[in-house]
């Protein structure tokens, strides 16, 4: 052979230095000639490939030899040399360019995992979870739950349902775990499901098979972090664990459930299990319609199912088999992939998003990248007017204008690149003191994710060029031999970038503060808000099994009240504050058609009196009278809506299980409104019932309760419940802990607020010293002309003030919609407060002669001999 | 030793083998080493290895005169330096030293 194959050749000399293509080629051909004759044609044409393809060694070498590798060498060599000349500057450029990276990272992960929720699994998007729509007499009612009577007609009714699974709502109960070699845990959390949970959610089994792990009543999945902590690095399949006193053995473990799930679970049983310890039985389940609200519903449908037609085909079997009279139902589908953030916050297995918030921290995110992407082009223009000579020697001799545009776009990435990995590093150090102190949750799996790194370089590469457009215009827009003579001119032309984008950041900056200023304040009203109870002095104590029976409550209570300093008891089933949203009942006036909705709650004798609140007519709950147990009392608002202007004495029309049993009650009193929810409601129309022992114990205490109080408290506990731990709870802290989101909201955007603050004060501060530095001259010629350094000091920075002025004015009518807008969204809000733009005007006018005072000095002082000595 | 003197087992062979034959090509020491060790070896392994003593000091090359079986091409001659002939002679001398204190 005399010439090699034209694949193989074209290979070698694709992959391999040029000067080493004829010594290679050679060689090969050389030692092929070689083979051929001493190990036949077969064997040295498979050498001949082998030895083609084992010139890829040579790539890098090939790489380096690159023309083009030259000239990124060079534009690396050049970048580094002109920032060695200013390299705090330059550290300073690059640490709040990575800082302004790193919070846009991390809001962006933030907002990338929030809206991830319940989409890693592949057929997401035909998962359905069931809700009802409960029509009680114009009253609508949403509930996600439905018990399992439903379960038997599914596969008749609504073929295209292609796998079903349920999942029991219990958060609120723990079980006592235990490996008999290990200790108990008791604060695991565990889930009910059925044997189809693994073909509807995608969460896979590492040991185990998801066709039988999950059968019946014996079986248990743990997940791996629960295998883990019961039995260190040993496999789990197999072993005997006891749940509450009872072995079961481990039937399957999991990969650790996904963060981005609407659920979460160490371990799960079967509803088998769940159902035969007691307290459901499941044959009340399979026969009744509209109990069991906690069983919730999942179907897979087929990829060609319509919504639609499933729906209305599970109304059929409603309409043919359930008959509650009055009331309608409508079965609704929900997407999984809603629920994150629409779901019903009672009842759901985990805590929702908040999507206004998500977005608000997203928005701020991108705010603080526009001032990370100004502050980069202000220091493009400082850069390039301070290298126009070099620029405009290279352009005199003979480069093009691609070559210095390439340049000033490749070190623009250079730099973004530098603190881009900083950023990072900032990131994946503090991701852990972030997600534990504010209501941001980093995700690093999310930041590292494909779909964000993609955004993250296009957004590096997005501020690279269009943060290179307005320094090179300038360039270009004078001639390079004036730009040698006088450098060139950034001031004057129709446009002035560097004005608008100064004018820009002001009128962001002063948005930002007043609507942190409103937050705050608003926070703080809340906060101070009268609720219309007694919060400072009342305690409560929780029976979590069940309430006392009503005599040892009765006596419990006499106990407690011979203690020196309590007012008084009572006992509720739910502490105000804290009832729930889907908490809705119908009521209606004897003789009427049409009702209103309304809240609920049962409470025991005293309930108004230890609370405080005022009875506005009739009288509260009492021993005394007998008929109590189908006494009534309302609120104002109630009375209100239902029309009565006296309605003691009084019939209305009170519905139990779920409509299915009505009961007349005598309104007895009329109490003050008082907030029952969170104040970001207004008070809803509500009724009192009386019940003998609802769990809540409610004591209001002298306003000084001492330690002895509670010691004494602690005695009478440990008579009339003894299998229960005594535990004492602050009405206080319940209020307060229906701020404590917002709180953290706020502290967020506070946080946020503040960095993007810090940037925009960066950009004006690099603004004020470029221009000292072009406007030494005239301020040289100035001075000789009689010019005094306050005169000058004073214009200088009024220039800058006007400029914050200008943004002042433009800002207002923006900021004043959205956050009136906002504050449209809380029932008890302040009004917008005009003093808070002042505050902001003069905070960032204070900021701003901050950051210029420097510049502004060194020019009123400037010495007119050393800057004019050349003219 | 700095980076410069340090050299590896395949790299020794093919010096050795360079050494040997005083003035060589590429497909030349491939032959040998086949021969020597009844191992196959690439070409651009054995090239690369070539290259790298050269970096190193312990070889010098020239181009040669094209040859009538390798299809015209010139071929690059590999001679060992004096550093070259050292390093081989510096690694033998160890070596056998290391042997004696071997006990039997």
């Amino acid at each position: 052979m005399n010439n090699l194959p034209k694949w193989q050749s074209k290979f070698i000399r694709y992959f391999c230095p040029i000067e080493m293509i004829e010594e290679l080629e050679g060689d090969i051909i050389d030692d092929y000639n070689w083979r051929v004759t001493k190990k036949g044609r077969f064997k040295a044409d498979l050498f001949l490939f082998l030895n083609t393809l084992s010139s890829l060694r040579f790539l890098t070498a090939k790489l380096f030899s690159l023309p083009s590798f030259n000239v990124i060498h060079n534009y690396a060599k050049v970048y580094f040399r002109s920032n060695k000349k200013q390299l705090p500057t330059y550290f300073f450029h690059i640490i709040s360019l990575a800082v302004g990276l790193a919070s846009f990272i991390a809001t962006l992960s933030f907002y990338q995992f929030e809206y991830s929720y319940d989409t890693y699994h592949p057929e997401y998007e035909n998962t359905y979870r069931l809700e009802r729509i409960i029509n009680d007499t114009n009253i609508e009612k949403r509930k996600n739950g439905c018990s399992l009577v439903l379960e038997q007609y599914l596969r008749e009714y609504a073929p295209e349902i292609k796998n079903h699974t349920t999942l029991l709502n219990t958060r609120h109960s723990t079980h006592n775990i235990q490996y008999p070699a290990g200790t108990p845990k008791n604060n695991l959390t565990y889930l009910v499901s059925d044997s189809q949970f693994f073909n509807v959610f995608g969460i896979e089994l590492t040991e185990g098979n998801d066709k039988t792990a999950l059968s019946g009543k014996n079986s248990l999945i743990i997940t791996e972090e629960t295998r883990k902590n019961l039995f260190g690095d040993e496999n789990g399949l197999g072993k005997a664990v006891l749940i509450n006193g009872q072995e079961h053995i481990v039937s399957g473990v999991t990969e650790n459930v996904p963060k981005n799930t609407h659920f979460y679970f160490d371990y799960l049983i079967h509803r088998d299990l769940y159902f035969s310890s007691g307290f459901w039985h499941q044959d009340e389940l399979t026969t009744v319609w509209n109990e069991a609200d906690f069983i919730l519903y999942y179907f897979q449908l087929d990829e060609s199912a319509s919504i639609s037609s499933v729906e209305s085909k599970l109304n059929r079997v409603y309409d043919e088999y359930a008959n509650l009279g009055e009331i309608t139902q409508k079965y609704s589908l929900k997407p999984i992939s809603d629920i994150h953030f629409q779901g019903d916050t009672e009842w759901e297995l985990d805590e929702l998003g908040n999507k206004y918030f998500v977005d608000l921290i997203n928005i701020l995110g991108i705010l603080i990248l526009i001032f990370t992407a100004i502050n980069f082009t202000i220091i493009g223009i400082a850069k390039i007017t301070s290298r126009a000579k070099e620029l405009s020697v290279r352009s005199i001799i003979g480069s093009t204008k691609s070559a210095v545009v390439y340049q000033v776009i490749i070190e623009n990435i250079f730099t973004l690149l530098f603190s881009y990995f900083i950023a990072i590093t900032l990131i994946v150090l503090l991701h852990r003191t972030v997600n534990s102190s504010l209501p941001i949750h980093i995700d690093m799996a999310t930041v590292f994710s494909l779909g964000s790194l993609y955004i993250q370089g296009t957004t590096i590469l997005c501020i690279a060029i269009t943060s290179s457009f307005y320094p090179l215009y300038i360039l270009f827009r004078s001639k390079a031999l004036n730009a040698l003579k006088d450098g060139v001119k950034v001031f004057g032309g129709k446009f002035n970038l560097l004005r608008s984008l100064i004018i820009l950041q002001i009128f962001f900056s002063i948005g930002l503060t007043v609507a942190t200023l409103h937050f705050n304040q608003q926070l703080n009203h809340l906060l101070n808000l009268d609720p219309g109870f007694e919060k400072d002095n009342v305690v409560y104590m929780k029976r979590i099994i069940r309430g006392l029976d009503a005599p040892s409550y009765e006596s419990f209570k006499t106990d407690l009240l011979g203690i020196a300093g309590v007012n008084s008891v009572t006992n509720t089933g739910q502490l105000p504050m804290k009832w729930p949203a889907g908490n809705s009942y119908k009521l209606i006036e004897q003789g009427k058609e049409v009702g209103i909705s309304s809240s609920r709650a049962w409470i025991g004798y005293d309930y108004f009196k230890t609370l405080d609140i005022e009875i506005v007519k009739g009288r509260e709950f009492s021993p005394g009278f007998l008929s109590d147990s189908t006494a009534i009392i309302i609120n104002e608002a109630a009375a209100k809506e239902l029309g009565l202007k006296n309605p003691v004495g009084m019939q209305l029309k009170v519905f139990f299980r779920s409509g299915q049993v009505q009961v007349n009650m005598t309104v007895i009193g009329v109490v003050k409104d008082f907030n029952y929810r969170s104040l970001h409601t207004p008070t809803l129309p509500s009724y009192f019932i009386l019940t003998p022992n609802a769990p809540l114990i409610t004591l209001n205490l002298d306003s000084k309760s001492s330690v002895k109080i509670i010691e004494s408290m602690k005695k009478s506990w440990a008579k009339f419940s003894p299998e229960e731990a005594f535990n004492i709870n602050y009405l206080k802290d319940v209020v307060n802990s229906q701020y404590e989101e917002d709180k953290s909201y706020k502290n967020a955007i506070q946080m946020l607020s503040i960095i993007a603050l810090l940037l925009a004060s960066f950009g004006i501060f690099g603004v004020s010293s470029f221009a000292a530095k072009r406007r030494e001259k005239e301020f040289g010629i100035k001075k000789t002309l009689g010019a005094k350094p306050y005169q000058l000091f004073t214009n200088n920075i009024m220039g800058y003030l006007s400029i914050v002025i200008i943004g002042f004015i433009l800002s207002i009518v923006p900021s004043f919609l959205i956050i009136e807008n906002w504050l449209e969204t809380y029932a008890y809000h302040i009004n917008i407060n005009y003093l808070n733009y002042g505050i902001a005007l003069i905070s960032v006018c204070l900021i701003i002669a901050l950051v210029t005072f420097k510049s502004a000095y060194k020019l009123s002082h400037i010495d007119p001999i050393k800057v004019l000595r050349n003219e | 030793m700095n980076e410069k003197g340090t050299i590896g087992l395949l790299e020794e062979m093919i010096l050795l083998l360079v050494l040997k034959n005083e003035i060589i090509h590429g497909a030349e020491v491939a032959r040998q080493y086949t021969n020597e060790f009844k191992k196959s070896i690439t070409l651009p392994a054995i090239i690369a290895v070539l290259k790298r003593l050269e970096n190193k000091g312990f070889l010098s090359s020239k181009m040669g005169e094209p040859g009538n079986n390798r299809g015209g091409k010139r071929k690059r001659l590999y001679q060992a330096t004096s550093e070259g002939y050292q390093v081989a002679s510096n690694i033998q001398l160890m070596r056998n030293q290391l042997w004696k204190s071997i006990p039997n």
